[in-house]
């Protein structure tokens, strides 16, 4: 009778980022949660290889408010190689290669997550009910790998199960092409290519085709 | 959401009509030929106007976006690239690159007639292959960097449709499919962005990329440069072109320091706010109000969609420092309540354009920061109220300066009341305020009724005491009014023996002021500063007379 009990879970913070590809350098973030960032901080609460999350619908709970800042980070990524090659003496200094970079970002979001568990093929035959409880287990407890955080790794986000009186602020607009999440290459090189759908806010509740 | 609202605007401007890869593009210089590829002469475009900057007129002709590297255009390009012309005095590595350059756009012109056989490029190649600059009768003031193209029989090559469906495929796109982030088809991104933007404050004249990755930091995906974002070629053109267009339009874009602000409606509706937020006209102003609040309930407001995008340059990037989308009438009911807050007794009301408010925060227009206009423009667009810092930089530059000027007390009133939206009557702050009490509000008349006194005094003089007073008087009037009383007193005692008159209305108004004010403040905060200021302007703009008058009004028992 736990077969269709949708998992849900409330997340907010005082700041978010969803950054859009087409803006990513100069950030911009879309107005509501994405499917994968909403994907991320699921798995930062639970995750097994066993199965895999998928995000059924977003409640938006707060009026959408954008809000700018300016940072200053650095030009060039962590590599491996190159972290070898720092040693004691040639450390990497931070200063010598910055950029300062403008962010358009969300303030003060709060949502509520509906989700669900797929298996994975190793794992026919398990009941997802005994994933769903340990999520609705740990959410109760407040138990994660690590801190979720809503698009951005500095901008945490809180998590509770919802108390039942949370209302969608009630806000129909289209948010034309949305980020849905990344086909990764199989080859593990890390390639990927972005998909989008089309988004839809109807009275503050993002339906996410499942079909994807 | 972006992207797609000004690919949409470009559809319904004149450049929807231009060919893929196409772009307006000033072109300076025709080369005149016949059929057979005879050269006839050159033809200057140029407006006649003897304007430095004068680069010709503007035809659809080829484009790409070109780095240090050398790219021909097809048919259309600059002089080093057409004729291989570079000025005598160029350095011999520039002259080399010159050729280097001619010999490209040779190439390409060859290959555009093997794949095409259009007779009007074979005229063109035909002048190419006998071209000797040392015998052809260059203009006298053509430069290197100038465009020029070709015209062959009266029919310019660049406009035949077979040149421009070559000029499209060879600059297809060779990227592996994948699903356009605006019309979310599948089709080849583009690598990099067709067009580049031009126009945006403190950036490079040549123009930046809206959406590119240009260091290892912003790839991802293991995807360079804008294939990060995948855009087809139709889109890509599509919102660069929208994006060209609304920075050049008079009533589409306003620039305040360093931000571009761009602003367009859904459908065409003559609807800008441009020109009343940048020099606003009473009238217009007055026309603004009354139908915004004429008309209370009585008018649906517009709801056409109305969108707003801030834009600034950073490290050779367009950074997109706010978008906004409403709706025209609550942009319209914004911009009123705006004018609303401004409103301010002076002696011809004359509503404050954008510039004048943001600059009085600030020494030199050059320091004015983004989140200045920014502050500003959330306000008469979104109705967002003006953040605490705008009324301490405010306060701030009035003690700075010693001064308190219109526009600066039109923002402290717009700080002051814009957090408190509906609450307050009509006309609430607007001129002297005989009622306030607040003891803020009071040192702020008393310091002009002060200046008031020493004037008539003192005609004449240089420095007054505002302008030595006026930092610590309005931070901490404790400690100079005493003196300040003092030194009025024996004015008031010359005025008192040479002018009546003055003596009789101005101690009348001092004491009136006075009369209020218990104990002088030690120190006052932020907020009290800022009714200083206000106290002080509204008092020098009533003037000592009209004071006097009001408050004899207001209280008749003064009469006796």
């Amino acid at each position: 009778m736990y077969e269709d009990a949708p998992l849900v879970v409330k997340l907010w913070g005082d700041f978010a980022c969803f950054t859009r590809p087409e803006m990513k350098v100069e950030r911009v973030s879309y107005p509501v949660l994405t499917p994968s960032a909403a994907r991320g901080a699921l798995e930062a609460i639970f995750w097994k290889p066993e199965f895999r999350w998928r995000v059924k619908r977003i409640d938006v709970l707060k009026p959408i408010r954008y809000f700018s800042l300016l940072r200053n980070e650095v030009n060039n990524k962590v590599a491996v190689s190159s972290v070898k090659g720092w040693g004691p003496d040639h450390g990497y200094y931070a200063d010598l290669d910055r950029a300062q970079r403008h962010t358009l970002a969300l303030r003060d979001v709060a949502y509520l997550v509906w989700a669900d568990v797929d298996l994975a093929h190793h794992a026919s035959g398990i009941d997802p009910a005994k994933y769903r409880d340990q999520f609705r287990r740990r959410v109760a407890r407040g138990q994660c790998r690590h801190q979720p955080y809503l698009g951005c790794r500095e901008f945490a986000a809180f998590f509770s199960p919802p108390d039942g009186r949370e209302q969608p602020f009630p806000l129909t607009e289209d948010l034309g092409l949305m980020l849905f999440d990344i086909d990764y290459a199989p080859d593990g090189s890390g390639r990927g290519k972005p998909r989008f759908f089309r988004a839809k806010l109807v009275g503050g509740i993002l339906d996410i085709p499942q079909e994807l | 959401m972006l992207l797609q609202k000004l690919k949409e605007y470009a559809a319904r401007s004149p450049a929807a009509d231009l060919p893929p890869m196409y772009l307006a593009t000033p072109i300076k210089w025709l080369i005149h030929l016949d059929q057979e590829g005879k050269f006839l002469g050159f033809v200057s475009t140029s407006s006649g106007t003897k304007k430095k900057n004068d680069r010709g007129k503007e035809y659809p002709a080829p484009s790409l976006v070109r780095a240090y590297g050398i790219k021909p255009k097809l048919l259309a390009d600059r002089a080093d690239y057409v004729l291989g012309f570079i000025e005598e005095d160029a350095k011999p590595k520039d002259k080399k690159r010159a050729q280097d350059c001619h010999n490209a756009f040779v190439a390409l012109i060859k290959e555009c007639v093997r794949a095409t056989r259009v007779p009007e490029v074979l005229a063109v190649e035909k002048f190419l292959d006998n071209l000797d600059l040392t015998t052809l009768s260059l203009p006298a003031d053509i430069s290197s960097g100038d465009n020029v193209t070709f015209v062959v029989d009266g029919t310019m090559p660049i406009d035949l449709q077979r040149v421009r469906e070559f000029w499209a495929q060879t600059q297809a796109s060779s990227e592996e499919l994948a699903q356009c982030l605006v019309c979310g088809q599948l089709k080849p991104p583009m690598k990099r962005q067709p067009i580049k933007v031009k126009g945006i404050p403190g950036g490079q004249p040549s123009g930046m990329a809206l959406v590119s990755a240009n260091a290892a930091a912003f790839e991802s995906y293991g995807l360079e440069a804008s294939l990060v974002a995948p855009i087809c070629r139709e889109c890509a053109e599509g919102y660069g072109r929208a994006l060209e267009q609304l920075i050049r339009g008079e009533d589409t874009h306003l620039t305040i320091g360093p931000c571009v602000y761009l602003f367009w409606t859904r459908e065409d509706q003559g609807f800008s706010p441009v020109s009343i937020l940048a020099s606003p006209e009473p009238g217009d102003v007055k026309a603004l109000l009354r139908s915004v609040y004429g008309t209370r309930g009585a008018m649906p407001l517009n709801p056409m969609d109305f969108y707003a995008i801030a834009l600034s340059s950073s490290g050779g990037r367009v950074a997109v420092r706010d978008w906004l989308v409403t709706t025209v009438g609550e942009v319209q009911q914004n911009l009123a309540w705006y004018f609303r807050l401004q409103r301010l007794a002076d002696r011809d009301g004359r509503p404050v354009g954008l510039f004048p408010l943001t600059a009085s925060l600030v020494a030199a227009s050059k320091d004015i920061r983004v989140n200045i206009p920014e502050a500003f423009v959330n306000l008469a667009l979104k109705g967002t109220p003006l953040p605490r810092w705008i009324l301490y930089e405010a306060v701030r530059r009035s003690a700075v300066e010693q001064r308190v000027t219109r526009p600066r007390a039109c923002v402290i009133k717009m700080a002051l009341l814009s957090q408190e939206k509906g609450t307050r009557e009509d006309g609430y702050m607007e001129q002297l305020d005989l009622a306030n009490r607040n003891p803020a509000y009071l040192s702020g008349r008393l310091l002009a009724v002060l200046e008031f006194i020493q004037e008539a005094a003192l005609p004449g003089i240089k420095a007054t005491i505002v302008d030595r007073y006026y930092g610590t008087a309005s931070s901490a009037p404790a400690s100079v009014y005493g003196r300040l009383l003092r030194t009025a007193q024996s004015h008031l005692a010359k005025l008192r023996k040479d002018k009546k008159g003055a003596y009789t209305v101005l101690q009348r108004l001092l004491e009136e002021v006075l009369a209020g004010l218990k104990m002088f403040p030690a120190t006052l905060n932020l907020q009290d500063q800022a009714l200083f200021a206000l106290g002080y302007y509204h008092q020098r703009a009533a003037g000592w007379s009209a004071g006097v008058t009001a408050a004899a009004k207001d209280h008749p028992e003064d009469e006796e």
